[in-house]
């Protein structure tokens, strides 16, 4: 699918946090780490890394929790105070990105992913498509998933 | 080979201080691919076990935020979520008040709750396969439905 045209709009389930996304994303993969499923409740989460300065909140109040990531990151969770939706992340060890939960888009329709990250850890049941870029665990770095996304849209 | 854990089994949220019990075999397990499911997972579904509600040893309330929401079907459900992290654990519903729908992510182990039906996939991802299980474009039926699609996976599975 094409991308759409930017700006595109997103929020929570309230409405109380809306947001937009000014610019094309970096990338979209699909996150089968444990805390992306308890996040999530399912048995994975879209991710979709973003630049800090595309992605731009209009309204609404937000609440943060910060985890410790696996590799000892911190990572700070944001979600709309008033309904508990999640929103973004902010890694503090890259304060140029966010990493954007795409299913909070108006329209995500768009937003195929183009690999998985942490299969070691996804459902059995999942099956994971081989011709995507894949990695049992955390990325060393996610420059292929970029890369993967830029052959597929151009550059962002 | 049971398709089924050996029961109870335990969940909880990202940060730990809200934890739950499952006592018993659950109802049914479906994934919901409705807008507000793939708001709150940033997924294409989210995956739900109905289970009894008791069959559920719940957190503490002083642990939990609950929020109230009007779902694409028109009704008022609860949702349960820890106070602390945010994560999601259940949500229960009036017209159901003997059972409630945990967030099956939230399982220590949640690998074994396969979903056995799928709802709402006129808002699919359209790149998500969802093989060959029974699949409505809106809300499921009824209840019996959901419980005899996963009875049959069950059984499929003892053979």
């Amino acid at each position: 699918m094409p991308l759409p045209k930017f700006p595109q709009q997103g929020g929570c389930h309230c409405g109380a946090v809306r947001y937009e996304l000014t610019a094309p994303p970096l990338g979209v993969y699909n996150c089968h780490c444990t805390d992306c499923q308890k996040m999530s409740g399912a048995a994975y989460a879209m991710s979709m890394p973003v630049r800090t300065e595309t992605l731009v909140q209009l309204s609404g109040e937000v609440s943060i929790f910060e985890k410790v990531a696996d590799s000892g990151r911190r990572v700070q969770m944001v979600s709309c105070a008033k309904c508990g939706t999640r929103m973004w992340n902010v890694p503090l060890s890259s304060p140029e990105m966010r990493t954007l939960r795409p299913g909070t888009l108006d329209d995500f329709s768009w937003a195929e992913p183009v690999g998985n990250i942490w299969t070691k850890s996804r459902m059995p049941w999942i099956e994971i498509d081989a011709a995507l870029v894949n990695y049992e665990g955390q990325p060393p770095s996610r420059e292929p998933l970029y890369a993967a996304w830029s052959a597929k849209h151009g550059e962002a | 080979m049971s398709r089924l854990p050996r029961f109870p089994v335990e969940g909880r949220c990202l940060c730990g201080a809200a934890s739950y019990v499952l006592a018993a075999s659950p109802l049914a397990v479906y994934a919901c691919h409705c807008r507000d499911c793939q708001r709150f997972a940033s997924g294409p579904y989210a995956v739900g076990i109905i289970v009894n509600r008791k069959d559920v040893i719940f957190p503490q309330a002083a642990a939990l935020a609950s929020t109230q929401r009007r779902g694409d079907s028109g009704r008022i459900v609860r949702q349960f979520a820890c106070a602390q992290c945010g994560t999601r654990l259940w949500h229960e519903a009036d017209h159901a008040p003997d059972t409630v729908i945990l967030r099956a992510g939230t399982l220590d182990e949640p690998g074994w709750a396969r979903p056995a039906v799928h709802s709402w996939t006129r808002s699919r991802l359209p790149w998500v396969d969802l093989g060959d299980e029974p699949q409505f474009a809106g809300a499921v039926p009824s209840r019996d439905v959901l419980y005899d699609a996963w009875r049959a996976w069950l059984d499929a599975g003892e053979t």
